[in-house]
């Protein structure tokens, strides 16, 4: 820690003097198992039903056999797509998870494209934020360089910068603001971006946001169209 | 190991960290012991369920950490209410403190008292867990500008609200 002024020096030590008053004792094995226990047993824990683990994977396996057996036995034809039973998420994944570039169809990579992904943060130094975007589309895909200034208030901060977005083919430079909240994991972001290289001409707006908490990925979604961004100092905007 | 599910590893890391979260969610909860076992427990369930994200051995320890102080201040604002109540008794009975430069560290932790969580958390994050503002930032995910930031702004507000009582 570098070396403090004498006021931050006694506010170091009354955290530390503070922090003394916490019981630190702890039975490792027990919450250890309680932390595993919560994973494993999930709701039936909360539900008060105390049946190990096996008990409960031979029931819930019991039941599923049965479904399936009375299903085909009802002649139900659709009963041939339940049994294609795809594995069950973790319980232990209660994020959201994020839309995959997959989940909307690959664009042509030509013309004016809505388009849709992630962004993933690789590295966050000195105010500049490095993200990979994957997107359904390839000429909005690549490595992103964010410069970012933040003005924080008491709940939320507001902020603001450039981002260029790079590829092979070309790259995508501008503006853009937006706000956070919620200590930074809420966030939504808009950008003008104006295409070069091989997307010279073209535009690119897109919003990035987190609704999910989660502070390293977020959602993309954008539309790209030959032209330039709106001009809001044009004499002749109503 | 206990990033690939060893519940003997895991517990011998619980072993390892636990009392390093309890004090930073002590003081995240102000001074509330049943407050910070809730949130180190709750923070061991999500230890358990990403040790295996984790890229980086040595990000363990400040990791853990700063999920124990997201924990306790998650269930801080659940309680927000009651929280409220009892800090404003706890200023009522304390004594009046000296003008910043001759506060004492009691002054200071009942200044600390009366912060948010938030503000706690980043002054635990800081000052117990001995973090620097990049390491926070980076765990928190935002710029080490911001967090900087909010923490210059939060020693002056106790130095001004120390001198002015």
């Amino acid at each position: 820690m570098p070396e403090l002024s004498p006021f931050e020096a006694r506010l170091a030590a009354a955290v530390r003097g503070f922090a003394d008053g916490a019981d630190t004792r702890v039975d490792a094995a027990e919450v250890a198992s309680k932390a595993i226990g919560r994973r494993r047993f999930g709701a039936f824990t909360s539900l008060g039903l105390p049946l190990p683990l096996p008990s409960w994977i031979v029931l819930l396996l019991g039941l599923l056999l049965l479904a399936l057996v009375g299903s085909t036995m009802l002649g139900g034809s659709r009963g041939e797509d339940r049994l294609a039973v795809a594995p069950s998420a973790s319980p232990a994944t209660t994020e959201r998870p994020a839309p995959s570039p997959t989940s909307m169809p690959a664009t042509d990579g030509k013309g004016d494209e809505v388009v849709s992904g992630t962004e993933t943060q690789v590295q966050l130094s000195r105010g500049v934020v490095t993200a990979t975007s994957a997107m359904n589309d390839r000429r909005v895909s690549g490595t992103g360089t964010f410069r970012i200034g933040v003005d924080g208030y008491d709940q939320v901060s507001s902020e603001w910068g450039t981002l260029r977005l790079e590829n092979t083919a070309g790259a995508w430079e501008g503006s853009c603001t937006g706000a956070t909240w919620d200590d930074g994991s809420r966030s939504v972001v808009a950008c003008w971006l104006v295409g070069s290289g091989g997307y010279a001409g073209y535009t690119y707006y897109r919003i990035h946001r987190s609704m999910t908490g989660r502070t390293a990925t977020f959602d993309v979604e954008g539309v790209i169209f030959p032209g330039s961004p709106p001009n809001l100092t044009d004499p002749e905007v109503p | 190991m206990a990033a690939t599910g060893d519940s003997v590893a895991f517990a011998r890391i619980v072993a390892a960290y636990h009392a390093d979260m309890v004090r930073v969610a002590y003081v995240v909860s102000g001074g509330s012991q049943d407050l910070a076992d809730d949130a180190v427990q709750a923070a061991w369930a999500v230890a358990w369920r990403k040790l295996g994200s984790l890229r980086d051995p040595e990000r363990l320890k400040p990791w853990l950490i700063t999920v124990a102080a997201n924990e306790a201040r998650q269930l801080c604002r659940r309680q927000r209410r009651t929280a409220l109540v009892e800090l404003h008794v706890d200023t009522l009975t304390a004594e009046g403190p000296d003008p910043a430069d001759g506060a004492t560290i009691l002054d200071l932790e009942r200044a600390m008292l009366n912060l948010s969580p938030d503000d706690r958390a980043l002054l635990a994050l800081r000052y117990e867990a001995g973090l620097d503002s990049s390491q926070i930032g980076a765990l928190a995910g935002r710029p080490a500008s911001t967090v900087r930031w909010r923490l210059s702004r939060l020693i002056a507000r106790l130095r001004k609200e120390l001198a002015d009582a």
